[in-house]
């Protein structure tokens, strides 16, 4: 009965999306046990079914545009360095479907999630199936080293929970990536998303009640929590996401903070200038 | 040039049995263990004495020993806990003495990969530096807690004995009978609504094969033990058509307390973390200093794990 389930879904969305994207699916480089997963529990399988979704949100509900692409290395490990914002990490998933979507071949990047969500239900378990990692160190070096493509957000939560006020002010960059990518001898492609902090803009955010429902943030936007759960989903904006050139950086990974801080600060100033020059480019936030 | 022996404590459990086995033809064996070794093999030895008592002693004495496999200790969650603290402690305390003072030029401890702990945040392949957040369980994983780092903390106390400390992952196949073939040959098992962590298994085989390559290597130190790969829990469950109650997670821990304190199980409450949370290793050490790696694939594993009806 299941079977039959997933067959039909399969069928309608070769239908919808055509035999040749399907087959990108096939095209990922990745290296997959008897069962179907990789060793951290992507299931490529799993895409097939979710393709619609992603591909209905990042070509007719976001109409993502990407300049750039070409930057991105077609195969070898590389760390995909972004600015972060939205309450809710659509702007990771945006960066994924877009290179997933447009590159050729087609390279599935993997980004780095908080630990507390394996916590969650569900939440958890279908990260993990669509390739998305649990960011501790071990983990993004193993990655590196098998060549992959791995997302991050240095900002992290203070990026991703920062007030409407602040939109497009960088906040400070964990130096975790950085000495990842010394220690991995890892390209640097700087990133800047245009869209994700008004596709969520909170204009408030309550510390006291995030802090008594263990939460990072509690945030309040135009249409939250007025309209309820339905109002935390994010808003039809124009994404525009720019890929720079790769930034090559060498050095001791085990250096002192203060002279990683300085490599750190070059890849923080090339995405703000990024993001500087595409808000000037903007015309509107909706189209 | 006098007869050099292998000793193999808990020589008379599932394990034991298999590596005295794996050993007889080309060492000269003794076994110790509390418990018969009726259908040994002729050529083994065996002492059926606790290693806790004096007797033990003459046996280090009087025979020259080459090597000491440290099988013999007890996981039974249900062994009255000052017992089993008792003789894994104390006990592995006495045979570590023995190494010091009876120059014995090796010693293999089986400890094992459940002592880093399942819990959320940790990272998918830990080495064999990462702590070992296993004292947050129950008292038997405590206890294998405390077994393991008093044996590391005879690496700095007794620098002439190769201590090897192996710590497998979760260890199944035909003849073994612990926690995980006891779960895996359940027709039902309970499972976390929304969660399906990877797990690591390794067959007996495979483990078997290490413990006699720590004999002839010079190596010193830990080392995880992989097994053929790693899968989803309902990978394996699936495979093995058991019937799987989907639980909310918050409900499962006073569940299992309940369960485990009128005696319907045999589970400790805390082994529900492995339901939720993944506990795997990096058994990249072993690989290159043991030269040990898995010849059965994880489909194999696992189609061993079913007890013949």
């Amino acid at each position: 009965m299941d079977d039959v389930i997933k067959k039909e879904i399969i069928k309608l969305n070769t239908r919808i999306l055509g035999e040749s994207f399907m087959s990108r699916l096939e095209r990922i480089p990745t290296k997959l046990n008897e069962f179907g997963y990789d060793e951290f529990g992507f299931k490529p399988e799993v895409i097939k079914y979710i393709v619609p979704i992603f591909y209905f949100l990042c070509k007719i509900y976001w109409r993502v545009e990407a300049f750039g692409l070409q930057n991105i290395p077609k195969s070898g490990r590389v760390l995909l360095v972004c600015n972060h914002a939205g309450q809710l990490p659509w702007d990771g998933s945006v960066v994924i479907c877009t290179i997933f979507n447009e590159m050729e071949p087609p390279r599935m990047a993997r980004s780095m999630i908080e630990k507390w969500t394996t916590t969650l239900p569900f939440m958890g378990e279908w990260m993990s199936l669509a390739g998305q990692i649990v960011g501790t160190p071990e983990n993004c070096q193993r990655l590196l080293e098998n060549d992959e493509a791995i997302l991050v957000f240095p900002e992290g939560t203070r990026g991703i929970n920062k007030l409407f006020k602040d939109r497009y002010h960088l906040q400070d960059f964990g130096h975790g990536f950085m000495r990842l990518a010394l220690k991995t001898n890892t390209p640097i492609i700087p990133i800047a998303s245009i869209g994700s902090e008004e596709s969520c803009p909170a204009i408030f955010n309550i510390k006291w009640l995030a802090k008594l429902l263990g939460a990072p943030a509690a945030p309040i936007t135009p249409t939250f929590p007025l309209l309820g759960p339905l109002g935390i989903l994010p808003y039809p904006v124009k994404y525009r996401l720019y890929f720079g050139e790769p930034m090559h950086f060498t050095g001791d990974p085990d250096e002192d903070d203060v002279e990683i801080d300085l490599k750190v600060q070059t890849v923080r100033n090339t995405i703000q200038s990024m993001i500087y020059d595409g808000l000037h480019a903007r015309k509107h936030v909706f189209w | 040039m006098a007869q050099e022996y292998v000793v193999i404590t808990g020589i008379s459990g599932n394990l034991g049995r298999l590596l005295a086995k794996r050993l007889h033809k080309e060492e000269h064996i003794i076994g110790i263990d509390r418990r018969p070794f009726d259908d040994r093999p002729k050529d083994i030895i065996h002492y059926q004495i606790d290693i806790r008592r004096n007797k033990a002693d003459e046996i280090f004495r009087n025979h020259r020993i080459k090597a000491i496999y440290h099988l013999g200790v007890m996981h039974n969650p249900r062994q009255r806990n000052d017992l089993r603290y008792s003789w894994n402690i104390l006990g592995t305390s006495k045979i570590l003495s023995f190494c010091g003072k009876y120059k014995i030029p090796k010693f293999v401890y089986l400890s094992s990969a459940d002592i880093y702990g399942a819990g959320p945040g940790n990272t998918n392949f830990m080495p064999e530096t990462a702590p070992l957040q296993g004292w947050r369980g129950s008292a038997p994983l405590r206890d294998a807690v405390e077994t393991d780092m008093l044996v590391q903390s005879f690496f700095w106390k007794d620098p002439d004995t190769d201590i090897i400390i192996l710590r497998p992952v979760h260890i199944v196949g035909p003849h073994m009978d612990n926690g995980p073939m006891r779960f895996f040959n359940l027709s039902a098992v309970p499972v976390a609504l929304g969660f399906d962590p990877m797990i690591q298994i390794i067959h007996e085989n495979d483990l078997i094969e290490a413990l006699y390559l720590c004999l002839n290597k010079k190596v010193r130190g830990v080392f995880n033990l992989e097994g053929g790969g790693n899968v989803p829990l309902s990978i394996v469950l699936n495979s093995l058509k058991v019937k799987k109650i989907p639980f909310l997670h918050l409900a499962l821990h006073p569940i299992l307390k309940k369960m485990w304190d009128f005696k319907l199980t045999d589970f400790t409450p805390d082994q529900m973390n492995n339901l939720l949370y993944i506990c795997m290793v990096d058994g990249t050490r072993a690989r290159e200093e043991l030269g040990f790696k898995s010849k059965l694939s994880i489909k194999d594993t696992i189609n061993s794990i079913k007890k013949a009806q």
